[in-house]
């Protein structure tokens, strides 16, 4: 075995079968090839938009996404998910529905990868089972984080939001007049615990 | 000897007829489409693990027949894909990287115990196959898993852990059972000339083969783990407002929310590992004369 130190390395020379071994010249190239891609990333991401697709169509089979979405996060006590979510999304602008498809589409992909079909045609089981394994349940939700956290933010949560800020789903937490809803005149003829048992004048002869 | 490049690329330019190529690689990707619409049948999900036929069958194409046949399944995947409107080209990426990384291992560990060919007949080849496969599906979801963290569609991790086990869990189960028969659907003469042996003057590194296996297992360690503790350490600041860390005077780590060097959680720092680590182990391959350097029996650098 041939010590040879060109360059101040270690390098030792392996034609007779010795040692092999990385140099201080392999790993300070390898240091340099690592921050090299890295200056090059961030003066990437500082053109990029965080890998958004663009243009994306909210098409019949994205609200049934959508629909299937809810089918599995929506409370089991909720009747007619299909007729509110597709009416829900018709109020949303040109340019909400454009990054709410592109989040849907999101999902679709991570599904057929994972599982090999649309989100749409999965049982509810396994499709609960592919938002628990894309992380919605517990990642943060924000418009322009990665996968899970657009899809929670523009899927799950506009879900959720949806159908929480409607008479339907905040009856379900004992808010019968939601902001932006009528009613509040017959709320205030309530009592603040019997939801939507009746006018006031019945809770007063219970009492 | 006649070899003038060994290892990986030597296994890129294997000896195969055109005619035998073309057939090895269409078979590959037709069935690799049909195992993609059966796949539903033969999909176990248990919690975020989806344990499934695909990693096997590219992996069981990349020991049995070779990296064309890898190709030939990788076009499969795309193609179907690509007809139903997806383009996974991360995944594609990692399939490829598996079936070839399966054969590149075993050749390596198997042919020092003369594992000439790959089939589970004994117990040494049982393990030499498991070492293989853990390693190859391990890499590979890493690349995958960091190539998600860097193009800004999944974090590091988890991916990292779940795709990785459901990788290794889906090779090692479906892989093993398909090598245990394989030898005996393939035994016939007309399957013969489709299979290809590994030759231990290719892929036989010496006494070398240990030392650069476990080093590949140190690289590839601590990539997992760095690049999660990485990862861990930017979902928990993103997930804490800034002014709760101000007001307990925790103002610097504000900057790993702030844009500049470390806005987009980390991905930068994930780019310069994953390249650090890529550059690593393609030097200690050189080093080790398995890519880029001579034959065995020939003059080293």
């Amino acid at each position: 075995m041939t010590k040879t130190d060109t360059e101040g390395t270690n390098e030792l020379d392996d034609s007779k079968g010795g040692h092999m071994r990385l140099t201080r010249r392999d790993a300070v190239l390898s240091l340099f090839a690592g921050s090299g891609a890295s200056v090059v990333g961030l003066a990437w991401s500082s053109f990029g938009d965080g890998g958004t697709i663009d243009g994306a169509t909210m098409t019949d089979v994205r609200v049934g996404t959508l629909v299937a979405v809810a089918d599995v996060i929506y409370p089991s006590e909720v009747s007619g998910i299909e007729e509110f979510v597709t009416g829900y999304v018709d109020t949303f602008s040109d340019s909400r529905r454009e990054t709410v498809a592109s989040a849907v589409v999101e999902l679709d992909d991570y599904a057929r990868r994972t599982r090999g079909e649309r989100f749409l045609a999965l049982s509810v089981a396994n499709r609960d089972s592919v938002l628990r394994a894309i992380g919605v349940d517990r990642t943060g939700s924000s418009p322009d984080g990665s996968v899970p956290e657009r899809v929670r933010y523009y899927v799950v949560n506009q879900l959720l939001y949806g159908l929480y800020t409607s008479p339907t789903g905040s009856g379900l937490l004992g808010i019968q007049n939601p902001i932006g809803h009528p009613g509040g005149y017959e709320s205030y003829q309530n009592s603040p615990t019997a939801g939507s048992a009746g006018p006031i004048e019945e809770f007063d002869s219970d009492e | 000897m006649e070899e003038t490049i060994s290892g990986l690329l030597d296994q890129a330019v294997s000896p195969l007829s055109r005619s035998g190529a073309v057939f090895v690689a269409a078979g590959a990707a037709l069935v690799t489409a049909g195992t993609l619409h059966a796949r539903q049948l033969l999909t176990v999900g248990v919690g975020p693990l989806v344990i499934g036929p695909v990693p096997a069958v590219i992996a069981l194409a990349g020991l049995l027949f070779g990296p064309v046949a890898v190709v030939g399944s990788i076009v499969g995947y795309l193609g179907d894909q690509a007809l139903q409107g997806f383009f996974p080209l991360w995944a594609a990426a990692g399939y490829l990287a598996l079936g070839l990384l399966v054969r590149f291992f075993w050749g390596s560990l198997g042919t020092r115990a003369n594992l000439t060919r790959p089939q589970l007949t004994s117990m040494s080849q049982l393990w030499t196959f498991v070492l293989a496969a853990t390693l190859a599906s391990l890499s590979a979801a890493t690349l995958v898993a960091w190539g998600y963290e860097v193009t800004g569609r999944f974090p590091f991790f988890p991916t990292v852990l779940s795709d990785g086990l459901a990788q290794t869990l889906s090779v090692v189960i479906g892989g093993g059972v398909g090598l245990a028969v394989a030898p005996r659907l393939l035994g016939k003469d007309r399957w013969q000339s489709a299979v290809q042996p590994f030759d231990s003057r290719r892929h036989y590194r010496g006494d070398h083969t240990p030392s650069w296996i476990a080093l590949t297992g140190v690289f590839l360690f601590a990539w997992v783990t760095i690049g999660s503790v990485t990862s861990i350490w930017f979902q928990i600041v993103e997930l804490v407002p800034p002014f709760h860390l101000r007001l307990r005077g925790l103002d610097p780590l504000v900057l790993f929310k702030a844009s500049g060097p470390f806005s987009g959680g980390g991905t930068t720092l994930q780019l310069g590992l994953g390249v650090t680590v890529m550059s690593l182990w393609f030097f200690s391959l050189r080093r080790w004369n398995i890519v880029g350097g001579r034959d065995q029996g020939g003059d080293d650098d």
